[in-house]
């Protein structure tokens, strides 16, 4: 009984440490103003999304808008090379551009899903996401379209 | 008797096509169809004049695979994966042509999503990926994961590879921490007919796993798999399994294990300790060494436990393509045929070019 206990209390003392030493940069629910433009087709009713919800969007994990016809959720995003998606990537999903790209890889390949469509301009970011209702982009700028609208980004991952 | 297993790729992308309704256009119709690939070719030569390898070092075309999801609606996927392995040619009776899996996904929502098809057992981190090489570090999948074999002589795979039947999927978050869950229902093992067609027996196997991420750099996860398996002179399979993925920066940490039994008709079980650990890191330059110590045991059997212990490294040559390059260092205890090579096992060099898209 002894040993059990021993070795349950050390598994969870070896959880734990491990969760301090891997713990978000950022601290849960603080964050620096997003240096990012998350933007909507103009008719989807959401106004705002959580951080956590935007990072969930673009890990797969969060497919459908919880607003309006509750329809699937198309992320759109520039390139890894662009350095507004690394940041994303490095600051808010917490991951190296590395494996964001080897985490799609399983995804996909495990029949889990499909990676957010990627763009090599702004233009073409605004034109998907004004094209497809369910679209959500990321962008360095506010656009100058008014078939997109920005929404807000609240709290931290 | 159902269609061919070839025969199912071209069913479910036809009924996925169908699905997109007559209104679909051409741009329609792109905009929900992905596809995907991948590639791999080895080369392993034996190091040692005695051993289970291949002494005289060959070339392996290892897989050629597609991935084709079908986003029909915004709830209505189909999702499929199929290769061609070690050059398929069925013509000549060599290689293989599968299914890895095929199914139909309805979302009900991200904490419901219901499949049906054929399917990888969700067990563990890489029995979903086995042949997708371009997605982790060294040449193969972990013999503890479900090639036991390779490492002791009698050892079993934990699960069977696919199953055909129903299973859920399921994301979503507690406190901010994300989780999430599988489920599959399925025929389980036959001994003679076709179990992606038809069930030998009434009961049916059930894989679950579920998945925590404690933090955005860790998760952790437990797996569990029960089936009465029909396979010759055995009646029940239970697998118990662990795992965890540790990111830090560059770091990538992997670890499993696995325990469980098989159970005789006999009466008497074969239980089976398997595990291993993964360490990764990957430099500016794209080139990641990375060091894996598998172990398999079979604890009904004294002495008989085996390990293989790998180091090598990766190249990103381009976007997605990699040369790998490692060694194999099996080694046994007195009774596993390994401890009776001279030096207690063999060295295996392994090389693969590996692509996908």
């Amino acid at each position: 009984m002894f040993r059990v206990l021993s070795r349950t209390a050390a598994g969870a003392a070896l959880v734990a440490t491990l969760c301090a030493l891997t713990a978000p940069t950022h601290g849960q629910g603080v964050k620096d103003k997003a240096s990012f433009i998350v933007i909507v087709n103009a008719e989807n009713s959401a106004r705002d999304l959580p951080m956590a919800d935007l990072a969930r969007i673009y890990l797969g994990k969060k497919t459908l808008w919880d607003s309006g016809t509750r329809g699937r959720i198309h992320p759109a995003m520039l390139g890894e090379d662009q350095a507004v998606v690394r940041e994303f990537i490095e600051k808010d999903i917490q991951r190296t551009v590395d494996q964001y790209r080897a985490y799609w890889k399983h995804m996909l390949f495990s029949g889990g899903g499909t990676a957010p469509r990627t763009f090599r301009t702004a233009a073409h970011v605004i034109e998907f996401v004004a094209s497809e209702p369910g679209a959500v982009g990321i962008l360095a700028a506010p656009p100058t379209d008014d078939r997109v609208k920005v929404i807000e980004v609240k709290g931290g991952r | 008797m159902g269609p061919k297993p070839d025969r199912w790729v071209g069913w479910l992308v036809a009924g996925g096509l169908l699905a997109l309704g007559p209104a679909a256009g051409a741009d329609d119709l792109l905009d929900r169809v992905t596809f995907n690939g991948f590639m791999g070719v080895e080369f392993e030569r034996q190091l040692d004049t005695q051993g289970f390898g291949d002494p005289e070092g060959s070339f392996d075309s290892d897989v050629i695979g597609i991935a084709i999801n079908v986003h029909a609606t915004d709830r209505v996927r189909v999702s499929i994966e199929s290769d061609w392995e070690h050059g398929a040619s069925t013509g000549a009776n060599r290689g293989s042509l599968n299914l890895e899996y095929g199914f139909m996904e309805y979302t009900v929502s991200d904490l419901l999503k219901i499949r049906a098809g054929k399917f990888l057992t969700p067990f563990g981190i890489f029995n979903e990926i086995h042949n997708v090489a371009y997605t982790f570090a060294p040449v193969k999948l972990p013999s503890p994961s479900n090639r036991t074999d390779r490492i002791v002589q009698g050892a079993y795979a934990p699960h069977p590879r696919w199953g055909t039947g129903v299973a859920v999927h399921g994301d979503s978050s507690i406190g901010g921490r994300d989780w999430s869950y599988d489920v599959l229902v399925a025929n389980g093992d036959n001994a003679t007919v076709n179990p992606f067609d038809r069930d030998e027996n009434e009961s049916k196997s059930v894989a679950a796993r579920v998945r925590f991420e404690p933090s955005p750099h860790l998760r952790l996860g437990t797996s569990f798999y029960w089936d009465r398996t029909m396979q010759a002179g055995f009646n029940r399979l239970v697998s118990h399994g662990a795992e965890g993925d540790l990111r830090l920066g560059r770091i990538q940490v992997l670890a499993e294990g696995i325990f469980g039994w098989k159970r005789r008709t006999t009466g008497e079980t074969v239980r089976q300790i398997a595990a291993y650990g993964q360490a990764a890191y990957r430099f500016d330059n794209r080139i990641t060494p990375y060091v894996r110590l598998e172990f398999v045991d079979l604890r009904d059997t004294s002495d008989d436990a085996g390990i293989n212990l790998i180091t090598g490294a990766n190249y990103e040559i381009d976007r997605n393509l990699f040369l790998k390059l490692e060694n194999d260092h099996f080694r046994g205890r007195a009774k596993n045929p390994l401890g009776e090579l001279p030096g207690g096992g063999y060295d295996e060099l392994k090389v693969a070019l590996c692509f996908g898209f």
